[in-house]
């Protein structure tokens, strides 16, 4: 028994920063502020809450291995950290096990997991007393620049649960709806918007 | 009602129509049950007990430009605005949006009093470790002050050459709590699929044997058992049917107690 349709949407998939205090101001005091309200819905379900946090890294964390398609922002570890022969370090945190700590404090990442049912997280139970707060994050889809293509742009595709892209119209059969990924995407973005999406950095 | 002393013979048919809803194979192959939702009360959310909330995560990475979009001449700056930020998708709006480095950079909250920019990077980049203080070659505050002219070229107002910035800065943006509402489906065998054991003709016979002073019994059925939980596994091969015949049980009914054992007692 596995999650296998999407039935409506929560939280967490917009692009506010949790560190974004409403004026563009970023603290890390905001931040553990706001991941601790969206995580408890204290300003009820239907709230705007942030979804993002932001990491310093380097392209030779991402060469050397730690870092390439998935890591883990809170403290548990990913599986083969565990058993690595450093004794288990957050290799896979941007930055580094130092830098993780000092995210860890600022942030009071540790927090996330308080009052979840392990025993059912560890069997993969599906059904558990109060809710689990996910820790693992897989690379998602995203465009960048890019000097070579037509459009300047150039998709990372997703190695995550939701595909290799995301692009408007996803809402609709994310949130539930009786249709299909397929179906969702022609009616919303069919040629003028499709062509719109990859205009963002296209010469004028 | 699928009793037949209470339905009578309708009860019969009910009960098979019952079964023919089980053993249907409408939807690829499969049968589908609905499980209802369940109401609890006016203002709760009905229970759906195959329906809970569930959390994925993803990151993303913004990077600078990797190829100089200048093309050398610092006079060309405005070329390189937006060439660090990144787009992506949001659900909420269902549309693209701009994430800009400077902002990236300022949500990672590196400055005294919150990340200490004292603190050692696991993978410093190589421009980094070229830095005449050598505390700043492995720390936040060395990675930061290359990220932000890296800010200032993003918007197009940097005066520093391309070749001077360092390419190998990354910021990593994580969305760890995209939750949604999910279904699930419990999959299963039904009807025959999930075996049968059929019965032939039994037959047992009795009879006393008064020399060892025991009742033997001999017992003679046939069964057929078939299993198909799993047709599709290679091996074993699912014709699990296997036949019994002639099983034979031998009972000691009766014992003397003076007998220390029936063995003996010849």
């Amino acid at each position: 028994m596995r999650d296998i349709a999407c039935a409506g949407y929560v939280a967490g998939g917009n692009t506010l920063f949790f560190a974004d205090d409403g004026d563009g101001k970023m603290s890390a005091t905001r931040a553990a502020t706001n991941l601790m309200e969206r995580l408890s819905f204290a300003n009820d379900v239907g709230a705007k809450y942030g979804s993002m946090l932001a990491f310093p890294s380097t392209a030779q964390q991402f060469s050397s291995g730690y870092l390439d398609t998935v890591m883990s922002v809170t403290t548990r570890l990913l599986p083969w950290e565990v058993t690595s022969a450093t004794g288990g370090t957050h290799s896979s945190f941007p930055g580094g096990q130092k830098v993780f700590e000092e995210y860890q404090k600022a942030l009071n990442l540790r927090s996330i997991h308080f009052g979840e049912d392990m025993k059912a997280a560890e069997n993969q139970d599906f059904i558990s007393q109060g809710s689990t707060n996910n820790a693992t994050c897989f690379i998602g889809p995203h465009r960048v620049y890019d000097p070579w293509t037509k459009s300047f742009m150039n998709l990372i595709p997703g190695q995550g649960h939701f595909g290799p892209d995301a692009i408007p119209g996803d809402a609709r059969w994310r949130r539930g709806e009786s249709v299909s990924l397929k179906t969702a995407r022609d009616t919303m973005v069919p040629l003028e918007l499709a062509q719109h999406a990859q205009m963002v950095y296209s010469a004028r | 009602m699928y009793r037949y002393e209470k339905g009578g013979p309708a009860a019969e048919a009910r009960f098979e129509a019952g079964v023919a809803g089980f053993e249907a194979r409408a939807f690829r192959g499969c049968g589908i049950m609905t499980s209802e939702p369940f109401e609890v009360s006016d203002d709760q959310d009905s229970v759906q007990m195959l329906t809970r909330n569930s959390q994925v995560g993803e990151f993303y990475v913004l990077q600078p430009p990797q190829v100089d979009p200048t093309d050398g001449d610092i006079a060309n700056k405005g070329k390189g605005k937006f060439t660090c930020d990144a787009l992506i998708y949001d659900e909420e709006s269902d549309r693209h949006v701009r994430i800009t480095w400077e902002q990236a950079l300022k949500a990672c909250c590196i400055k005294d009093g919150e990340v200490a920019p004292a603190t050692n990077l696991s993978h410093p980049t190589k421009m980094m470790m070229t830095s005449a203080v050598v505390a700043d070659q492995k720390s936040l505050k060395g990675w930061k002050d290359k990220a932000d002219k890296w800010t200032a070229f993003n918007n197009g107002t940097g005066d520093v050459a391309y070749s001077d910035l360092d390419t190998d800065i990354r910021i990593v943006i994580a969305r760890p709590f995209i939750e949604h509402l999910m279904h699930s489906v419990i999959m299963a065998v039904s009807g025959r699929d999930t075996g049968a054991t059929l019965f032939g003709p039994a037959d047992m016979q009795l009879s006393a044997n008064t020399q060892v002073k025991t009742i033997e019994g001999a017992c003679c059925a046939r069964a057929r058992t078939h299993s198909a939980l799993h047709p599709w596994w290679p091996s074993p091969p699912p014709a699990a049917e296997r036949t019994n015949r002639g099983a034979q049980a031998t009972t000691r009914a009766t014992s003397r107690p003076s007998s220390p054992s029936p063995r003996t007692c010849l």
